[in-house]
């Protein structure tokens, strides 16, 4: 029972997470599947509108993004169960940070934000020179459930095809372990004190933009977490960076 | 009979006729011989940042940010919390009061995102008070002050505090170098550091807005409809004139041309203007519509006493366009703040000339219609609704040098409730008599956001 009820619980959170990605549970399951042509994104793809998001995205580079805090750096797990520091995982990518948990069914947090950086990583195919410097990362805060083992099989629904840039999905040792990054980040998560059907934790949803100074750029939260958005503001800092390294 | 009050109560434009403000006889006695007062202040669950927890259910208190009175208490401004938890023992009574020291001009507040913290400025010092509502959401506790707002970014009176992800957005109302109305709305973290400055367009710098008449480069409110990425800004008046004497104010007819009467429409992701509007008569409060299909936001112009909508066509344009009036028609009575129903069904709208709340049926926004009013108190100027529109608290007072004198200068928070038709009293709270101060804007609070 003990290692079948977290991987149900994962199993039903991809249904789910599949469910609102668009993706078939079927097809994801298999890597090696051929590339239907539907899952090749279209050129028009930042263009599109949805009723949630109903404008056009400023152009890349005609707006600043101050600097927010340093991206702080700690000992997280890969999929590989060996320790990694999160800096090293960095290099000199842009990075797209989200923290989650894999038990959250709320469909306005942790789904949200696994959906909207699936959809970036779609849209990275549209900007293959983008895709090669920009690394996302899924990072659970719930370590006593959320092994290697369980963030491997989230990552594997998540992933879909693969396609486009980096995606890691990571956890730590323990919760002592990842509490000074939670801190540093100012991803509060709080044990509910009753029980709830979106899981036993309360948490703001944050996703991070990080640059290739390791300082945060923004701070998405549900209502900003628009994939057009984060892949406008993405472009917005490598474009600053190089102008800053013609200098 | 009806007086009118010409130019030096109507707001500066560019190469246009004024038109004058009718104002009745006993408020033109209240404004020119005891110094009233009528810029209203935000404050309801209704209007917060769509970024933050909001109290869906039952508030259990209400956060008072309270001006110091000399010769009251201590003297202080401070943040008083009430117990609205119906049945508590202590039901529509003060719990807590936690002093900052000093009068600053008490004004405005808002929560961070993660509703943790409640920021609190004075107008006069452009102090930022910090406070920590979630440890022990009846007795809010002072953790940090920020006194170097001032100098860190030439602005003075930080009017607003909206919640962003990690970080705040305070609007302002003056600048630190003329003590004028231009001004820039200016963003911190969450912890207290400050990010950016984005200055208000103006007509020598547009920063690439349309300009629809005159950019006075005034500003008050500002407030995001994240499914459009538009942020829609409001005018006021500068420090000069917030801080002094308002039977002083009302002489000066070079002074009364310098309040607002624009609306800026922004680009919220770029942070960028995209086109100035021309709302005459100084408007104050912005509220958004919730509904998933309503793109259209009102405010009030304090000095026109007009309802105006901000709104998108049908051909994805925005417009302003004035859709009613507050008040006995051709009467300005000073409405100052307003708010808006989730279900954007009913405006409530605070008039400070005569004291009623006006509540308007806004189902159709380009038509309101007036379906109630209530005197709430010889001076009333905040509103905060529930999420739910049954509970309603008002609060009395201004600025402490435009609230009204002598015996109409009630300092009160009053609970009503709201069956859809009409207003009942259900408590009050006498600042004056517990020597509290003036209250001000209201938050809610619950220990319910935190676990």
């Amino acid at each position: 029972m003990i290692t079948v009820f977290p991987f149900a619980r994962v199993l039903l959170a991809s249904l789910i997470l599949r469910a609102s990605l668009g993706l078939a549970a079927a097809q994801a399951d298999r890597p090696d599947a051929a590339v239907p042509e539907e899952a090749i994104v279209k050129p028009d793809l930042m263009k599109r509108r949805t009723a949630e998001y109903d404008y056009d995205p400023p152009a890349a580079g005609s707006y600043q993004l101050p600097v927010l805090q340093p991206a702080v750096d700690g000992t997280v797990l890969g999929t590989d169960f060996k320790p990694v520091r999160l800096h090293d995982l960095m290099r000199d990518r842009v990075v797209v940070l989200s923290f989650i948990y894999t038990r959250c069914t709320d469909p306005k947090a942790c789904m949200r934000a696994t959906g909207a950086l699936s959809e970036l990583q779609r849209m990275s195919r549209q900007f293959p020179d983008v895709a090669q410097r920009l690394l996302l990362v899924t990072l659970s805060f719930d370590p006593a459930h959320d092994t290697p083992g369980v963030m491997a099989r989230y990552g594997r629904v998540s992933l879909g095809y693969g396609v486009g840039c980096e995606w890691l999905f990571l956890t730590a040792r323990t919760r002592e372990d990842l509490a000074p990054l939670l801190e540093a980040y100012g991803q509060r998560v709080d044990a509910r004190q009753k029980p709830s059907a979106f899981g036993p934790y309360y948490h703001p949803l944050r996703v991070y933009l990080i640059d290739p100074a390791r300082q945060i750029r923004n701070i998405y939260s549900y209502g900003l977490l628009d994939p057009r958005l984060v892949m406008t503001d993405v472009q917005t800092v490598l474009l600053e960076t190089d102008a800053s390294r013609r200098r | 009979m009806k007086v009118i009050v010409r130019s030096r109560f109507a707001p500066r434009g560019r190469g246009q006729r004024l038109a004058p403000v009718r104002v009745a006889p006993k408020v033109l006695a209240g404004l020119a011989l005891l110094g009233l007062g009528w810029f209203g202040a935000r404050a309801d669950e209704t209007c917060m940042s769509p970024y933050m927890p909001k109290i869906t259910g039952q508030e259990e208190f209400v956060y008072v940010w309270t001006l110091g009175v000399e010769g009251w208490g201590d003297e202080s401004d401070k943040v008083v919390t009430l117990d609205v938890r119906p049945g508590s023992p202590t039901y529509g009574q003060v719990i807590h009061s936690a002093s900052v020291g000093g009068r600053h001009e008490a004004h405005h507040g808002g929560f961070t995102d993660d509703r943790r913290q409640l920021w609190v400025s004075g107008l006069d010092t452009s102090h930022i008070f910090i406070f920590d509502v979630a440890t022990d959401p009846a007795r809010p506790r002072l953790v940090k002050t920020i006194k170097n707002f001032a100098q860190k970014t030439g602005l003075v009176g930080p009017h607003g505090f909206y919640a962003l992800p990690g970080r705040m957005l305070v609007p302002c109302l003056s600048n630190r170098k003329d003590r004028g109305g231009a001004t820039a709305l200016v963003e911190y973290s969450n912890d207290g550091r400050h990010l950016a400055t984005h200055w208000m367009p103006t007509d020598r710098d547009p920063r690439g807005a349309e300009i629809e008449s005159v950019a006075d480069g005034y500003g008050y409110d500002a407030r995001v409809l994240p499914r459009k990425n538009v942020m829609l800004s409001s005018s006021f008046t500068g420090w000069a004139n917030y801080m002094r004497e308002f039977g002083d104010l009302v002489q000066d007819a070079e002074a009364m041309k310098q309040f607002g009467q624009t609306m800026v429409l922004w680009d919220f992701h770029a942070r960028q203007p995209r086109k100035v509007f021309h709302v005459p008569g100084a408007p104050l409060e912005v509220r958004w519509a919730w509904g998933p299909r309503n793109n259209f936001a009102f405010t009030a112009t304090a000095l026109t006493s007009k309802l105006w909508l901000v709104f998108e066509d049908r051909d994805g344009q925005w417009r302003a366009r004035e859709v009613g009036h507050v008040g006995p028609e051709g009467q300005g009575v000073l409405p100052v703040d307003i708010s808006l129903s989730a279900d954007d069904r009913t405006l409530f709208v605070d008039a400070f000339g005569d004291g009623k709340c006006y509540v308007f049926d806004v189902s159709h926004p380009h038509h309101p219609r007036l379906v109630h009013e209530k005197v709430i108190g010889r001076q009333v100027n905040m509103v905060s609704q529930s999420w739910d529109g049954k509970r309603l608290y008002f609060t009395s007072s201004l600025l402490a040098k435009w609230d009204k004198k002598g015996e109409d200068n009630e300092q009160y928070l009053k609970g009503y409730s709201w069956d859809g038709r009409e207003l009942s009293p259900q408590f009050a709270v006498d600042f004056a008599a517990a020597r509290l101060g003036r209250p001000h804007i209201m938050r809610f609070g619950s220990a319910s956001l935190y676990n």
